[in-house]
């Protein structure tokens, strides 16, 4: 590079000291600049309230009706997004493995999907994988937690008014846990049919792989593959008798 | 009292001089034009990979059909604002008919023709297929639809478009002596679009960056062995780095820690150019081992917005004249061929 582009570009990054190319359009009027300010301002609060909602967790009561109120907006222009990206850890992986059976005795065939080696290019393979991915984000199990049991009647007033208020959180609760649900079997119901479609078959099985990373000093010390079959577990449907959500 | 109105008043009248500056100074178009086509290439391409398996996708039998990607984006209080055509199409003939209607305005978004209209459609068509695509969507999606949303707010198109060329022919972009072609415009609207893309990508590493900080792994520095380790993402095999576990701690907490104060760094004159290195080392980085190429490269172009330019035109004359040089080069018959045909000629 000779001398005098070096000084045009290193000039250029302080682009005051260059003299202006051509004379700017005519400039906007003072309630220009502040109508222009204030959309600005609201596409602004509309870009940092998902992130913020999603940090907090959809808790906080502050947060929670602004994002309700931007919620439309945000939507429309696809701007609901937290940006975890491998965060808060990069955790393990979700695969799809499936059986599809026919009645007529043909061998079933199974696979398991994202598959590199069937889904080329790689970001065909990154849309198999999101979709894994995305079904097991939204699993819900097929039971709720049970209602919490209501005061004795000789609880004085104040028990019964914190009781009302935890009446009211389960009711908002189960109602996201049966969206939430609605969403999961619709997925389930979708994939199968898809397979079902693809394949030709009569009846569909599928199941979620979770894949654990590998832990590194197996990978140092005993040379375990990431592939290795140990890292492999089926998730199940339905969770053990009393355990939580 | 009167000074501390007075302190206030001149502190406000700072406030909005800043202001005015920040968002209303005219700005040339070269580093948007520079976001446009990328971006738009990123868009098409992006886009014609689902010709690959469009019925697959986008079909009545797609993996997730239109009712239940509909479903997803529906709130729990049952109101839905994820808007798409795609929900509505159902016949192939129609949808091939869609698709290579998007992918004709992706393209002509990326060369500049008819530059404004071409990047509202590739908006609305970028945020449609998200819509209708939930499920099988990650970081690439929201970057592409990001980019496009800013590519609509400023004059993309001021400088190496088709837009541009045809101007240039019909001499509608002559001075006043009607002799001599005018350099390009600055423009408020062209700054406006770089200012949002500017402070988008700071909320993005900054809510980024913050979400990290709840991991333990990425204080422990264990945290890119895990993406390293990962079969899934893995497109380079980097589990080498096991025995290097100080190499591994170091790279996790250079991420961590750029990615939270880029919204700061990324300002100052002083620090910009680390920060913005720093950007292209984890991206290209992500492309390579992570198997997230178009990710990675759609993170890279989001951080051109950094780039004054000024900048940017410079570099492209100086690969411009590069690309002019060997051009002649090819053309010209050598010092030594040219003697050899003189010689030959005297012969």
């Amino acid at each position: 590079m000779t001398k005098s582009k070096l000084v045009e570009m290193t000039s250029a990054v302080h682009p005051t000291n260059t003299p202006p190319t051509a004379k700017p359009r005519a400039l906007l009027s003072p309630w220009a600049k502040l109508l222009i300010s204030v959309l600005m301002m609201l596409h602004l609060a509309a870009v940092v309230t998902p992130p913020l909602a999603f940090g907090a967790r959809f808790s906080s009561p502050l947060l929670e009706p602004i994002a309700r109120l931007l919620a439309p907006y945000c939507s429309a222009m696809y701007l609901n997004h937290g940006y975890a990206f491998f965060a808060p850890n990069p955790g393990p992986n979700h695969l799809v493995d499936y059986t599809v059976e026919f009645k007529d005795g043909r061998t079933p065939v199974k696979g398991r999907f994202p598959n590199l080696r069937e889904e080329r290019p790689r970001l065909l393979y990154h849309r198999h994988f999101m979709l894994s991915e995305s079904l097991n984000t939204r699993f819900a199990p097929d039971t709720f937690d049970t209602e919490p049991s209501p005061p004795p009647l000789t609880a004085t007033a104040g028990e019964r008014e914190r009781f009302a208020v935890t009446k009211q959180e389960y009711e908002r609760a189960k109602a996201r846990w049966q969206h939430a649900r609605k969403q999961y079997e619709a997925m389930q119901k979708s994939i199968t049919a898809h397979l079902k479609h693809v394949y030709g078959g009569d009846e569909v099985k599928i199941a979620r792989i979770e894949h654990l990373p590998a832990d590194p000093d197996a990978v140092m010390y005993e040379r375990r593959s990431l592939s290795d079959p140990a890292s492999y577990r089926e998730l199940p449907e339905k969770l053990p008798t009393g355990a939580t959500r | 009292m009167n000074v501390l109105v007075k302190m206030g008043s001149d502190w406000c009248r700072g406030v909005v001089s800043v202001w005015d500056r920040f968002w209303f100074t005219p700005t040339q178009p070269h580093t948007l034009a520079l976001i446009r086509i990328c971006g738009g290439a990123m868009l098409l391409y992006t886009h014609a990979v689902w010709s690959i398996n469009l019925d697959a996708f986008l079909g009545p039998h797609a993996w997730l059909d239109a009712p239940t990607a509909a479903l997803i984006s529906q709130n729990p209080d049952g109101h839905n604002y994820a808007w798409s055509y795609l929900y509505w199409i159902d016949s192939p003939a129609l949808l091939w008919a869609a698709h290579i209607a998007a992918l004709v305005v992706f393209a002509l978004l990326t060369v500049g023709f008819y530059t404004r209209v071409m990047a509202v459609l590739a908006w609305a068509i970028s945020v449609a297929y998200c819509n209708r695509l939930a499920g099988t969507l990650f970081g690439l999606d929201q970057i592409n639809v990001f980019i496009a949303t800013y590519l609509m707010v400023g004059d993309s198109g001021g400088v190496w478009s088709v837009d541009r060329w045809l101007a240039r022919r019909r001499g509608h972009l002559r001075d006043a002596s009607g002799t001599q072609a005018m350099e390009t415009q600055p423009r408020i609207d062209t700054n406006i679009a770089i200012r949002l893309l500017q402070l988008h990508m700071c909320v993005i590493y900054l809510f980024g960056g913050i979400e990290k900080m709840r991991g333990d792994t990425w204080w422990d520095g264990s945290a890119l062995w895990l993406a390293f380790a990962s079969l899934e993402y893995q497109s380079l095999d980097m589990t080498w780095t096991v025995r290097y576990r100080w190499l591994l701690a170091l790279l996790t907490h250079i991420t961590v820690f750029w990615e939270t104060f880029y919204c700061f760094l990324v300002w100052p004159k002083l620090t910009r150019p680390i920060c913005l290195a720093l950007a292209v080392g984890v991206h290209a980085g992500i492309a390579l081992c992570l198997g997230m190429k178009t990710f990675g490269l759609a993170m890279i172009i989001g951080n051109a917005a950094f780039v004054y330019p000024e900048t940017v035109a410079a570099l492209a004359r100086w690969f411009s004249g590069l690309f002019a040089a060997s051009s002649k080069n090819a053309v010209r018959p050598s010092v030594v061929q040219r003697d050899s045909l003189a010689v030959a000629a005297t012969r």
